[in-house]
């Protein structure tokens, strides 16, 4: 069985916020993104934690921009989900819907 | 867009504590949101954040450098605080200047002196200097172990001395607070002020003024 590239909750919701973004997917539309789907404040330590995570396994891939005032003079990192990253939300949400699908109490928007 | 700056001391805290490969990219975004919309709380809250989590992520991305710090910090440790402990209790002036009474003769010849045991323990800001020398030489020297990682390698070994500290406080009746937390908290800043601080650059510094002299 197959546990060391095993994405958890909260990579899975990053993975999720880098797809709904698209293009131009950097720390602060992410943790935007994140914050306003599950209503709740994110530390942009763990979205970066979560990040070089995912782009170990090889689920994103990533770009350094240019520098720019605002930021300090600091750079943007862009964010990408590969082929391997897609089909891996695909297996999870598959996964997660036939777990779903045996359980009456969750189904329908009850509990 | 607003342009406000953010606290100084927050942009060093980032700049000198904060361990991690996204970290100059991380503290660009907490800049960018807190000039567009954050508060001065959320700002403080994701610094903190970013520190303890950075090197907590660091440290366990890095296990054999953690097992090398805690190694050499506590070995270091030891090793001089019993080397400056054995130098205090040696009382150097009364073995230059030996009071007669404390003079031993064996047939006549001097032979040693009568030393009062653990001089240091009698002298306690003696004592308190000792260990915080030992701390600055441990937090050094596990800082030096960490090489590219100096700063996971310090903070690794400060947080076992930072569990060391709780535990024996736990252990020890509390007389009263401010003495209880005064040498703990100043052991942990020496750790961490001799482990980051850039010697090389102030050497430098001062051959340079000592030639311009």
């Amino acid at each position: 069985m197959r546990t060391e590239n095993l994405v958890s909750n909260f990579e899975l919701m990053v993975l999720l916020a880098l797809i709904r973004l698209s293009d131009g997917a950097y720390g602060v539309p992410i943790s935007r993104e994140i914050e306003q789907q599950s209503r709740r404040p994110v530390s942009m330590a763990s979205i970066y934690a979560a990040l070089t995570r995912l782009e170990n396994k090889g689920f994103i891939r990533s770009e350094m921009g240019d520098p720019t005032s605002e930021r300090g003079g600091r750079a943007k990192k862009y964010f990408k989900v590969t082929a391997s990253g897609l089909r891996e939300v695909r297996e999870v949400k598959g996964t997660l819907a036939r777990m779903w699908s045996g359980i009456p109490d969750l189904e329908g928007g009850r509990g | 867009l607003s342009s406000r700056k953010p606290p100084g001391l927050a942009l060093w805290m980032l700049q000198h504590l904060a361990c991690g490969p996204c970290t100059e990219v991380l503290t660009g975004d907490l800049l960018e949101r807190y000039a567009q919309e954050q508060s001065l709380l959320w700002l403080w809250r994701q610094v903190f954040t970013t520190i303890v989590r950075g090197c907590a992520e660091e440290a366990l991305a890095h296990k054999g450098l953690m097992v090398r710090a805690l190694i050499a910090g506590w070995g270091a440790m030891l090793l001089f605080r019993g080397f400056i402990l054995e130098l205090l209790s040696w009382d150097i002036y009364n073995r230059l200047y030996p009071s007669p009474e404390r003079i031993i003769y064996q047939n006549g010849r001097v032979v040693g002196y009568e030393l009062p045991p653990h001089w240091a323990f009698s002298h306690p800001i003696a004592f308190r200097i000792s260990i915080l020398l030992c701390c600055a030489i441990a937090g050094r020297v596990a800082a030096r172990v960490g090489g590219d990682n100096q700063r996971v390698a310090l903070f690794g070994y400060a947080g076992s001395l930072l569990v060391f500290i709780v535990i024996e406080g736990m252990s020890s009746p509390i007389q009263d607070v401010w003495s209880a937390l005064t040498m703990p908290g100043l052991a942990l800043a020496v750790t961490l002020i001799a482990g980051l601080l850039p010697l090389k650059p102030i050497i430098t510094h001062f051959r340079l003024r000592s030639r311009v002299k």
